[in-house]
């Protein structure tokens, strides 16, 4: 399976795209969500899937094997900024994502606790890796939860979900139009829970530099633990590519 | 239609003769004619859940048989319920009119793709413990497997 190659030119036609400002970090996210469907359609097709998958089709990969990048996930070629909102953390009080997780590495995911298989994975992944890090990096990276489901995802849900992962991860919650746009100006796609209606996770993870605070590699569904456990040390150097 | 059907017709023709050129020796020649699929469960297994009330199974099935076999639903004794779905990019969705089990194949339910989601597992999941699963298939019935309970951040060697 092709790698990170056939996202690229997704990218690069986002240019031609004349949404507005706010509208493009989604647009752009959408054009690699389209790749994404397209490449994982041939995969159900060959093994076989009865599974009535749709444009939001499974299993991409964002690891990147061109070599051009010491990082195992996509280096991005523009950078976002680290969303700058302030949410409810896990013990109920009021936190500002920019200012709280300054200066520090920080892998940000958006889920939802009540979610059978990406999230718990996603952030197991995550938990795995972290925990191969020494104690001086652990304490240099932040792992940060978004609800994507507020009205479910209480602080004290939040807490006994992340604890399973690791109890220093961060979990925070809020109003779900912050949430969307703070989600939004980072480029993942993520929508309000409808009643009867499966809510939405994103659709990456995000690692930002501790020297910037800006979001520069990103992780979609087929990262593995050993890509975040490979790209946390340099993530938290700053590397550049 | 016509063209496709002309090149089917071809198609068909040139495996004929491959096949009369194999003669009877050639498993794929017996396999394609009337075989049966032959479906086996391997690998099952249910991570501890973060979530109280919800975990998933994953599992592989092989069908080593010449003929294709279609999994139609899968029930736990020990679940409230059981749901076959397929996680995409940014949710999941229920697999309604069930599996594709295609013959000479391993079809898995593995994570980022098809699972089963159980809902209120009774007793709760514990460590080493088996939770049972009933896979009915179009062909071959139904196949009891027994899950076993691993850590959260479980993966199978691949």
């Amino acid at each position: 399976m092709s790698r990170s190659l056939p996202f690229l030119p997704s990218l690069s036609s986002l240019s031609s795209r004349s949404d507005r400002d706010t509208a493009r970090p989604l647009s752009r996210r959408a054009l690699l969500g389209g790749s994404l469907a397209a490449a994982s359609g041939l995969l159900l097709t060959a093994c076989g899937s009865g599974g009535g998958s749709n444009s939001n089709a499974a299993s991409g990969n964002s690891i990147d094997s061109t070599g051009q990048s010491p990082y195992q996930g996509t280096y991005l070629p523009r950078t976002f900024d680290k969303p700058d909102v302030t949410l409810t953390d896990s013990s109920g009080k009021p936190f500002n994502l920019a200012q709280r997780t300054a200066g520090k590495a920080m892998m940000l995911y958006f889920g939802y606790t009540h979610c059978p298989d990406v999230c718990p994975t996603t952030m197991g992944d995550l938990a795995v890796a972290v925990s191969k890090l020494t104690k001086a990096q652990q304490q240099q990276v932040d792992v940060v939860f978004i609800s994507t489901d507020p009205g479910v995802d209480t602080p004290s849900t939040l807490r006994s979900w992340l604890d399973s992962f690791n109890p220093a991860f961060i979990g925070l919650t809020g109003d779900i139009g912050t949430i969307i746009k703070a989600a939004a100006s980072v480029g993942v796609y993520v929508a309000a829970p409808k009643a009867g209606q499966e809510p939405v996770h994103g659709a990456e993870v995000l690692g930002f530099f501790p020297s910037d605070n800006k979001a520069h590699v990103l992780y979609t569904s087929g990262a593995a633990w050993g890509n975040y456990a490979h790209d946390i040390p340099l993530l938290i150097k700053s590397v550049t590519a | 239609m016509r063209r496709a059907g002309l090149l089917g017709a071809a198609g068909a023709g040139v495996l004929g003769i491959a096949l009369a050129a194999c003669g009877s020796t050639a498993p794929a020649a017996k396999a394609s004619a009337a075989s049966p699929a032959k479906i086996s469960v391997s690998g099952a297994y249910v991570p501890l859940s973060a979530t109280p009330d919800m975990a998933v199974a994953y599992f592989d099935i092989s069908n080593t048989g010449g003929g294709d076999d279609r999994l139609l639903g899968v029930t736990s004794p020990d679940a409230q319920s059981a749901e076959m779905d397929l996680s995409t990019a940014t949710s999941m969705t229920a697999i309604s009119g069930g599996v594709d089990v295609p013959a000479h194949a391993t079809t898995a339910f593995a994570r980022d793709g098809r699972h089963v989601m159980l809902m209120d597992l009774s007793p709760a999941p514990r460590l080493g413990r088996q939770v049972e699963l009933r896979l009915t298939f179009q062909h071959s019935g139904t196949i009891t497997v027994q899950a076993t309970v691993q850590p959260l951040t479980y993966q199978p060697a691949s």
